[in-house]
């Protein structure tokens, strides 16, 4: 059994609770945070405003001048008790084509140096796997993963790029970006871009990539990146969903 | 409608209502007005509804032509408003005629003024909410007032046309100093700092650094000691965080604070002290006070009350 015997209670501020299962970056312990979110979604308790799944804790969002805040507690709590059987919707998987290094990875390179691969390396093993994603968040919905060994060696960067497009797939900590839904700063290793797009205002849910889906890497040339891109940009193709 | 037509933008001059609420979960920051009570107020000032969207200035303010007569209140931070260069009362309801000039000129008290006006602002809903969020390009064009802009009203809406001299009573009209008594409530990771640490916290004169937006307050001062590292695995983010990274200076995450983050938490600013925040500028200095969770409720009730107690007087 991973994750901790019995759920922490967190107060988070005067509107939040933080519910958290573990201390480690495990799906068995995400889809705990998975299932207390559905099942409180489902439950509709007045007051609750919304929720917000991380790696290892539920991070709930509640009005204190409608539901006190024991209350709240103790109705997770029993809510907690009975989502042991709960069916999660059925998870995706997501064809992510990208490109490695070069003007498409500016930072691939150094991991490689710092990593003390080579790029073939690098390459083989950030690609062709299933990845399970853990949480969407950041700015505009980063959807992230466990990176597998030795990426996960890899620290934050020391001085933070102050500027990556969107598309920009980045690794750090441990975890990876499958690519990032908006252009913006990073204190992650930038190492590849995909053609395709994660965040979409207009829509509901605004996000392609939610967590509990997966997804794979497929390397891809210039010219199909491009007529992917063109396709994305005119909105004529999200990506290819293989299961 | 349209009632104003920016003549010139100001420093950093968007459209705020309440938030957007449902969407912390897609990455979706709930931005909204930083100081809520001052929005609120302007709003019930006018015979809005608390919450309808309403322009955020923050230090230097825009300047604004009228197109129509209308109806409006200036609240928050003192920002030195005009009515065709002369001075404009605050936290009341002002008439503007056609043809005059709105304008702001020296900050003297606090950061961010808010202008209500009657009815409320015409502005794209997206995602349920009026607010403009740059960094993820929501509300309009997702970008800050820019000369040539025109701001509309709706066209319907409840807001109240007439002339009477609708203002908030003296004593409850806030006043911003340059030292702030900001209240924050333990947590949620607390336990990853020494018990050397939180007294640092709780005992220290912190400044505001510049680099203070929407986003957060960078503050600094004497350094907060964790007991192993700064960081965690990544989890929510609420308004009011405070995170503090391997520096062990304090970041307090505010209104359009990102999602999610991966330093640890020593505490939250209760609700009712991020609106203060909203009017302390760079170079003020901020002392933290421990308050439970039940404090952090009453005050909050506190607050309800205040503005409910506004909402009878003015109706």
């Amino acid at each position: 059994m991973s994750g901790y015997p019995r759920a922490r209670y967190l107060i988070a501020g005067d509107h939040g609770i933080s519910v958290e299962f573990g201390n480690s970056l495990e799906e068995e312990i995400n889809l705990k945070v998975q299932k207390l979110m559905h099942a409180l979604e489902n439950a509709k308790i007045p007051g609750v405003i919304e929720t917000n799944p991380t790696i290892r804790s539920l991070f709930v969002y509640y009005d204190p001048l409608r539901i006190g805040v024991k209350e709240l507690i103790r109705e997770m709590r029993r809510i907690e008790g009975r989502m042991g059987d709960m069916v999660l919707p059925k998870s995706r998987l997501f064809e992510v084509p990208i490109i490695y290094g070069g003007e498409y990875g500016p930072d691939f390179e150094e991991v490689a140096k710092l990593l003390n691969l080579t790029p073939e390396e690098i390459i083989r093993i950030h690609s062709g796997k299933e990845y399970f994603i853990y949480d969407t968040g950041f700015i505009g919905g980063s959807a992230h993963f466990k990176v597998p060994p030795p990426l996960d060696l890899l620290p934050r960067k020391k001085t933070p790029n102050l500027g990556v497009p969107a598309g920009a797939v980045l690794i750090a900590g441990g975890l990876g970006s499958v690519y990032k839904p908006l252009a913006g700063p990073t204190g992650w290793y930038w190492i590849g871009m995909s053609p395709l797009k994660q965040w979409f205002p207009e829509k509901a849910p605004p996000l392609l990539i939610l967590p509990g889906d997966k997804i794979i890497y497929r390397l891809v040339e210039r010219e199909e990146f491009d007529r992917v891109k063109k396709m994305v940009e005119e909105g004529k193709f999200t990506a290819n969903i293989l299961s | 409608m349209h009632v104003f037509e920016v003549i010139q933008p100001g420093a950093f001059t968007t459209i705020q209502d309440l938030g957007r609420y449902g969407y912390q979960k897609y990455g979706v920051s709930i931005s909204g007005a930083m100081d809520r009570f001052a929005l609120r107020v302007g709003n019930l000032l006018v015979g809005n509804e608390e919450g309808e969207a309403a322009v955020e200035a923050t230090v230097i303010g825009p300047k604004l032509e009228a197109l129509e007569d209308v109806r409006v209140a200036i609240t928050g931070a003192d920002l030195s408003p005009e009515i065709d260069g002369k001075p404009a009362l605050m936290w009341r309801a002002l008439h503007i005629s056609e043809g005059s000039i709105l304008s702001f000129g020296a900050p003297k008290t606090g950061c961010r003024a808010y202008l209500a006006v009657s009815r409320g602002i015409d502005f794209p809903v997206v995602m349920g909410s009026r607010s403009i969020h740059t960094r993820s390009n929501l509300g309009g064009e997702g970008r800050a007032l820019a000369k040539g802009d025109v701001i509309k009203i709706r066209d319907t809406g409840v807001g109240n046309q007439t002339s009477g001299s609708c203002r908030l009573a003296e004593d409850l009209v806030p006043l911003y100093g340059r030292q702030w008594k900001v209240r924050v409530v333990l947590g949620p990771q607390n336990d990853y700092f020494t018990r050397r640490g939180i007294e640092t916290f709780l005992s220290s004169e912190y400044e505001i650094t510049p680099q203070a937006d929407r986003m957060g307050y960078r503050l600094k001062g004497p350094k907060i000691a964790h007991k192993a590292g700064p960081d965690i695995l990544t989890d929510a983010t609420p308004p009011g965080s405070i995170q503090v990274p391997g520096d062990g200076m304090p970041i307090i995450l505010l209104a359009d604070g990102q999602t999610t983050g991966g330093y640890s938490k020593i505490a939250t600013v209760i609700s009712v002290d991020q609106d203060l925040l909203a009017q302390a500028r760079p170079g003020d200095k901020v002392r933290f006070q421990r308050v439970t969770i039940t404090e952090a409720h009453r005050l909050l009730e506190e607050m309800g009350k205040k503005i409910l107690e506004i909402r009878k007087c003015l109706s």
